[in-house]
């Protein structure tokens, strides 16, 4: 892939989307960017259902995914809060991407590059987890 | 407002963030982004608009960024088995795909081209090695179409074979020569030349069975090089039109006389001057002064001059100072500045940089430099 153009084909209408739009965490192409300043651990594998009394795994598209937490948010007052698990919670905010940050995927099989979507907001959680009392 | 968070266990792959400025959005809305891959080896990346070139650095980091996109579940999970810890019901549903551990940060810079991977022509029979095309070369080179084209012919590079390379100063020269001479011989406006014109006066002069190694990519390289567009005339013709620079097509010819006759023992500048002007074609007209020679040659003895090339001049400002004095004692510092100024990258002004390394004096309305 020496040289490819960059597809922006999904974008037209976003780009002319005014650049001080007001805060929002789900961009019009339904994506989130969550950014968790440490380690965030969660099941690699599925178990039995048989174990899993939370239904905390479930197939999606042929997709095996794992509800890891619940996640509350304000945008007024920008507060966010993500309790994980059981035992922690997070406290966080939403901010201004500053520059905003383009979603490139990158297909080596096709030899494309598509622009996805444009974050111009994002969830960030700064601060050490705190217990659930 | 609160959502179920989810993640896949099979996390996509191939996704990057990109830090997009303003200029990079502004190209983005305008027209087509080229993301180029430099190099197989290095990873080198960069991004190409039409007219504007960045070069790309990946920004490691060591934070969780998920990026997640909302989904609505097959088989919708009973509210009794998710523990909202007093939150409301959760109204929608969101999936981590991927998690990013760096981030492209985009630097604006100006178009480069890597000449040293190009073949260069002299104009001879000989095979080309590299045997990149033109296109093939463009992807390899850090550079917008725009600046690309501005920046090619600049240099001297040409399409020949097939193939791109770089024309040698002799053989650009040369070219020049012959394109002077032909557009005196069939009474050529040299203020307004059409390329194919010359090319076609060019090929009429090659004999039947010899190549022709002046082709019309290296007259559309040695006319642009040599002469900048005028505005269109009222001929209404489509072909862009060049006028001649004198003055640079007086240089060239100058250096190439100072490389043949005072390369090796300083020549008087009168006799210089006659073999500056036997260099041009027979009753071409181009108006001469040595100091349009400045940066290329020393006057080691009193109005006597010697070929010095830059390139064999040290880096170091200091010892190149030095060895200026050595061939000079005293120079005009008019003549002094192109030998210098590249060495000042601080950007200081030129008066300060040289009273660093060197005495600067008036003498009358001149100033000369001398050793400390």
């Amino acid at each position: 892939m020496p040289s490819v153009d960059i597809s922006v084909n999904q974008l037209v209408d976003i780009f002319a989307e005014d650049r001080v739009a007001p805060p929002t965490v789900i961009t019009p192409l339904g994506h989130v960017m969550i950014e968790i300043q440490g380690d965030l651990q969660h099941p690699q594998k599925s178990i039995s259902p048989e174990l899993d009394t939370d239904s905390r795994f479930i197939q999606h598209e042929g997709k095996e995914l794992v509800r890891f937490g619940i996640l509350s948010y304000d945008l007024h007052s920008k507060n966010v809060t993500l309790f994980i698990g059981n035992k922690q919670r997070l406290v966080g905010t939403i901010i201004k991407v500053n520059p905003p940050l383009g979603l490139l995927k990158f297909d080596k099989t096709a030899g494309t590059v598509d622009l996805r979507d444009v974050i111009r907001y994002k969830i960030i959680f700064k601060n050490r987890p705190l217990p659930i009392m | 407002m609160s959502v179920n968070l989810y993640n896949t266990l099979s996390p996509e792959t191939g996704y990057k963030l990109l830090q997009l400025s303003d200029e990079l959005i502004d190209a983005f809305q305008k027209g087509s982004v080229k993301f180029k891959a430099l190099s197989n080896n290095t990873g080198d990346v960069c991004l190409c608009s039409e007219d504007k070139t960045w070069v790309i650095k990946q920004r490691n980091h060591s934070n969780t960024v998920m990026m997640m996109n909302e989904f609505v579940p097959n088989n919708g999970v009973p509210e009794e088995k998710i523990n909202t810890f007093g939150l409301s019901k959760p109204s929608a549903d969101w999936a981590g795909f991927m998690t990013l551990d760096s981030e492209l940060e985009p630097r604006l810079v100006e178009g480069a081209i890597d000449i040293t991977q190009l073949d260069i022509y002299d104009g001879k029979d000989v095979p080309l090695r590299r045997r990149l095309t033109l296109q093939e070369f463009k992807d390899m080179c850090p550079c917008s179409e725009r600046e690309f084209v501005l920046r090619w012919l600049e240099i001297g590079g040409s399409v020949v074979q097939g193939f791109a390379c770089l024309l040698s100063e002799r053989f650009v020269l040369k070219a020049l020569h012959i394109i002077l001479i032909s557009c005196m011989a069939e009474n050529l406006d040299i203020d307004s030349l059409d390329i194919d014109q010359v090319a076609d006066a060019l090929k009429n002069d090659v004999k039947e069975g010899e190549p022709n190694y002046f082709t019309h990519e290296v007259v559309t390289t040695v006319i642009n090089k040599f002469g900048t567009k005028v505005e269109a005339s009222d001929d209404n013709t489509d072909q862009d039109r060049f006028k001649m620079n004198m003055p640079l097509i007086a240089r060239w010819y100058g250096v190439s006389a100072l490389k043949k006759f005072a390369a090796k023992e300083p020549i008087s500048e009168d006799e210089f001057m006659i073999q500056w002007k036997a260099q041009f074609p027979p009753y071409f007209h181009c108006d001469l002064d040595i100091n349009m020679l400045r940066g290329y040659f020393v006057r080691p003895l009193k109005e006597k001059v010697r070929y010095m090339s830059r390139t064999t001049l040290s880096l170091d400002p200091k010892e190149r100072f030095k060895q200026l004095f050595h061939w000079q004692n005293v120079w005009g510092q008019d003549d002094i500045i192109p030998f210098i100024v590249e060495l000042n990258t601080k950007n200081m002004k030129v008066d300060t940089f040289i009273m660093k390394y060197a005495r600067r004096k008036r003498v009358g309305n001149k100033f000369i430099v001398s050793a400390r």
